[in-house]
């Protein structure tokens, strides 16, 4: 917007907007001093005060020892991987199939099975809890990786085929009956045709899912136990019974949030294309 | 339509294959069966008793840890079910009883038969429900007040000997700008009970046991006057910072001689050595004078048992595991060596005075201490206790609440007495 | 359009993603309603109680209490994540050094609501907090802030806008760019001054993204969990609890299943209604939002 502002006016706005950057980045400052620190330098030594500039690599990469190794961090990382991963290509992909048969394909009444599936994300997921544990439960799944990851990929579905419904949409319906007359199959046009011209779809579901899987405390309380997701683990390292030193905590939680940071840099471009892509008509 | 037939069984064989082989157990030499608890700071001494039964008897004990949030619910819906764990730890009084009365406790009187001798005495009667034994003893612990040395040697004090003097000592660190009491919020809501509790057997021991039986209330005066000494220490702000956690804040403080006093259970010793305090140098027990003649003489004891869940498959093998538990030395060791639990007989009180005098000392303590009455947590019904806890937390910062939370309690217990068939 | 002889293998390609939300979804919420009627306590088969689970949501005062404080969240996610953001995106379009500004807002939605709260309790806590020293320095002592129930909503809000602020501004700003340019100069060669501009024309455009910021906002406050559970599990006693933290409590910590799930009932009805709007709109075919 090019509208001409007062001199005065951009000099509130400039206060405004720097008080509120520095108020944001405190906590990260603040984080930032502590993972630096050894345990024993954080109990002796008052919050703000700084070890020497040499001891701080080696601080760091002890907490970041500990944090992976003793405090099984690692270890939970690594099933959080197989859970998003699975949640976000899963759903991505089952929704791909859905989205294209809704818009593409002759289904009646494909208005009411997309609400069927959507009302899903209306519901908060305390709703899904109890029974899920039960039939996880029944069919010997609890307590594994697999039924957990197949509990995110049936929640992360609804949310996915709204995207790709949407994304369909936004292709001529034409050219896919073209094909079939030309006597591609369904799953041929599928195929060939629909799912390599919906990657942007699939980036942006992909991108939101295993951010989501990534970031669930909940469904990790309840229906794990050996193996627990990040988040469910640095809850436990930081809840009451915990005795895990604070730096390693902090060097664990902001090493657990990597992988977000990293899917919301490379994808940035897919992602904010996503959100226009649900608003967009 | 044949050719995708046989691909629809071929699919399913694997399937099929693949399913049995994530279910299939290990090798048939060593027989196992799962172990449930809620202390991920045990869990390694678990693995360890596990892995020594299975050398000792073939019988291979597997723990889980669970979140501790959820491990009682999960333990509940397990114990319906044939998933039900083969051992268990759990709580005892009331808290064992609900198990009890549903019928999902398995009957350990074979079990004591056999090794009972193992077993402190008196330990077998407060794990019976109906005269029948329903658990083994996991730790025996009473409730002290752990003091902080370096307060004590700063100030060349002694411990005080009656009540007068315990209030004069508290008065005599907030001056000094220490803080008497670490009982705290922090992250766990159930330590909220503990001062109430300290003060009101202090009182007046024979009122605290009608009152956890439902056979006082929570507005009789000496109730009352439980909360008012309570309300008026919060007052004098005798008590630790409220976010102060307890296995890392009030060892800290306790260590480096900012606080007094934290009155726990023994187990509470294993919590500080870990965070580095040496017991004698670093921290010493004592039990507080007792207000009131009817408070002289009793003391808090706690017992965390380890169950057997009766729909288990693997319950014989529950309880063939708990006799090793209870007789073998190799089970004494882990359990004394590591977790400095004194379990069973095997762990003598030379081991214990030899490598925790402090402990050592809580055991010369009690004996002064003839009426042992069961904590708080445990003593009375659980619905009550969750209600009282959670209202104790809102005591601990608004202390000028006092009678509104009594009166908040008084109304739960008239509501759930009478589901215990007590009359209230 | 010809009849079909033959089963029509679209539905093939429907039924993966139908099942899987049948079973994770769906039958599950029948379940909880089912649940939401009865007295459970997991050891002792569901008993039917009918409505009186529901009776108790609304007249237990700890319960009534997570009411106030949900609402209270809502409200609080509305105006703080929601409106404000929307009000410094159209500051940040002002400046010439936006990346840097939306760098710093942003970083923080990269972090979960767990890793949120764990950062913040570390500043917020007394000992060894990163925020008492600063104010110490100053000449003042601040009691413990986050066992004060009279104002820990108040922060543990504070955190979540924190973590949820710079998702929100992302939106609106990349709302503001998509923006036809022609409407805003007609107004601005009209006289019309930045304020006008803002509301009459501006925010018109923006209408969709706001909406579909509204609505999510509304549903991720109304489930509120992960904050105030890791900060200090809805304490002290039950102080902080937001209606999914009492729900977990009741259920799971408490054993009352009935009561657990009638909470779990309340929260769907007012999500969906709060949502309803957005809800309506995407039931008219072929409109997105």
């Amino acid at each position: 917007m090019n509208i001409k502002m007062k001199a005065h006016y951009m000099v509130l706005v400039y206060v405004i907007l720097i008080v509120l950057a520095v108020v944001w980045m405190f906590p990260l400052v603040s984080m930032a001093t502590l993972i630096v620190k050894s345990p024993a330098e954080f109990n002796a030594f008052p919050f703000w005060s700084l070890p020497e500039i040499q001891a701080m690599p080696g601080n760091l990469a002890e907490n970041f020892r500990a944090a992976m190794v003793d405090a099984e961090i690692g270890y939970s990382f690594f099933n959080s991987l197989i859970y998003a991963m699975i949640a976000g290509v899963g759903s991505a992909f089952l929704s791909s199939l859905a989205g294209f048969a809704l818009v593409h394909l002759r289904i009646r009444a494909p208005q009411s099975w997309f609400m069927t599936i959507f009302i899903g994300n209306m519901f908060p997921f305390q709703m899904f809890l109890i029974p899920l544990y039960l039939f996880l439960n029944a069919l010997y799944l609890y307590d594994t990786r697999l039924g957990l990851a197949l509990v995110y990929l049936g929640i992360c579905i609804p949310f996915a085929l709204f995207v790709y419904r949407n994304y369909a949409f936004t292709l001529p319906r034409d050219f896919f009956d073209a094909a079939m007359v030309d006597g591609a199959s369904k799953w041929g046009s599928f195929y060939r045709l629909f799912f390599p011209m919906t990657i942007p779809a699939f980036a942006v579901v992909f991108c939101f899912q295993f951010m989501w899987t990534w970031n669930d405390l909940l469904f990790g309380l309840i229906l794990s136990e050996r193996y627990r997701p990040v988040m469910t683990a640095l809850m436990r390292l930081s809840g009451a019974r915990a005795t895990v030193p604070e730096p390693i905590l902090v060097t664990g939680a902001i090493v657990a949030s990597l992988p977000t940071v990293i899917v919301l840099l490379v994808m940035l471009k897919f992602f904010v294309r996503g959100f226009t892509l649900v608003t967009e008509k | 339509m044949k050719k995708g037939l046989v691909k629809v069984l071929v699919l399913a064989g694997s399937l099929l294959l693949v399913w049995t082989f994530f279910l299939a157990g290990a090798g048939a030499e060593v027989r196992e069966f799962s172990l449930f608890h809620d202390n991920p700071e045990f869990h390694s001494s678990w693995i360890n008793l596990g892995e020594a039964s299975a050398e000792d008897i073939g019988i291979r004990a597997v723990p889980t840890d669970y979140e501790t949030e959820i491990y009682a619910s999960r333990v509940k819906i397990d114990l319906t079910t044939p998933r039900a764990p083969a051992v268990f730890k759990w709580w005892f009084g009331y808290r064992a009883f609900e198990l009890w009365d549903a019928g999902l406790l398995a009957d350990l009187s074979e079990v004591y038969e056999e090794v009972g001798e193992y077993i402190a005495p008196g330990i077998k009667e407060a794990l019976s429900l109906d005269g029948v034994p329903y658990a083994l003893p996991f730790n025996v612990g009473y409730w002290v007040w752990y003091y902080s040395k370096a307060v004590y040697d700063q100030y060349g004090l002694d411990l005080p000997e009656t009540w007068e003097e315990f209030e004069e000592q508290m008065a005599f660190f907030k001056e000094e700008g220490i803080y008497s009491i670490g009982n705290t919020i922090g992250v766990s809501r159930w330590t909220s009970f503990i001062v109430f509790q300290e003060i009101l057997y202090r009182l007046d021991a024979d009122f605290y046991y009608r009152l956890v039986n439902g056979q006082a209330r929570y507005t009789d005066p000496t109730a009352v006057e439980a909360m008012e000494i309570w309300k008026d220490w919060l007052e004098k702000g005798y008590f630790a910072p409220m976010d102060a956690t307890f296995v890392e804040d009030i060892p800290r403080m306790l260590n480096e001689g900012s606080l007094a006093f934290a009155p726990f259970g023994d187990w509470y010793g294993g919590i500080l050595q870990d965070q580095g305090l040496v017991p004698d140098e670093d921290y010493g027990v004592f039990i507080p004078p007792a207000i009131n003649p009817e408070g002289e003489g009793a003391i808090i004891l706690e017992i965390s048992p380890l169950c057997v869940g009766v729909n288990s498959p693997d319950k014989e093998l529950g309880k063939e595991w708990l006799k090793w538990y209870a007789s073998s030395e190799s089970a004494a060791e882990i359990l004394w060596g590591e977790l400095r639990f004194p379990s069973t007989l095997n762990i003598t009180v030379d081991m214990i005075q030899e490598d925790d005098p402090v402990l050592a000392r809580v055991f010369e303590l009690v004996e002064d201490y003839p009426n042992a009455m069961i904590r708080y947590w445990e003593a009375t019904p659980v619905e009550i206790v969750e209600h009282a806890v959670d209202e104790f937390n809102s005591m601990l910062v608004s202390p000028g609440r006092y009678m509104e939370i009594l009166e908040s309690i008084e109304n739960r217990a008239k509501e759930v007495w009478p589901n215990y068939g007590v009359e209230y | 359009m010809k009849s079909q002889t033959r089963p029509n293998s679209a539905y093939l390609f429907l039924i993966p993603a139908l099942a899987f939300v049948l079973v994770a979804e769906l039958i599950p919420v029948i379940y909880t309603t089912y649940f939401s009627f009865t007295e459970w306590n997991f050891i002792t088969p569901p008993k039917w109680v009918g409505f009186s689970n529901y009776l108790n949501v609304f007249t237990t005062p700890v319960l009534i209490n997570s009411l106030k404080n949900t609402a209270l969240w809502v409200i609080g996610t509305l105006i703080f994540a929601v409106a404000f953001p929307l009000f410094i995106a159209s500051l940040i379009n002002l400046v010439p050094v936006k990346s840097i500004f939306k760098a710093i807002f942003i970083i923080p939605s990269t972090f979960s609501p767990t890793v949120a709260g764990i950062f913040w309790r570390r500043v917020l806590v007394s000992r060894q907090g990163a925020l008492m020293p600063l104010f110490e320095s100053m000449g003042i002592t601040l009691q413990p802030l986050l066992p004060n129930p009279d104002i820990n909503t108040y922060i543990l809000i504070g955190v979540w806008i924190w973590q949820y602020f710079g998702i929100n501004l992302l939106l609106f700003l990349v709302g503001l760019d998509t923006i036809p340019r022609d409407p805003i100069e007609a107004a601005v060669i009209d006289g019309a001054n930045y304020r006008q501009v803002f509301t009459h024309v501006t925010f018109p455009l923006l209408r969709p993204i706001v909406l579909l910021v509204v609505a999510n906002a509304i549903i991720n406050s109304i489930r509120m969990f992960d904050i105030p559970w890791v900060m200090i599990e809805g304490g002290p006693g039950r102080a902080s609890e937001t209606l999914a933290i009492s729900l977990y409590r009741e259920s799971f910590l408490l054993f009352r299943m009935g009561l657990g799930s009638s909470i779990a009932v309340v929260i769907s009805i007012f999500a969906l209604l709060a949502s309803y709007r957005y809800l309506a709109a995407l039931g008219k075919e072929k409109v997105a939002l």
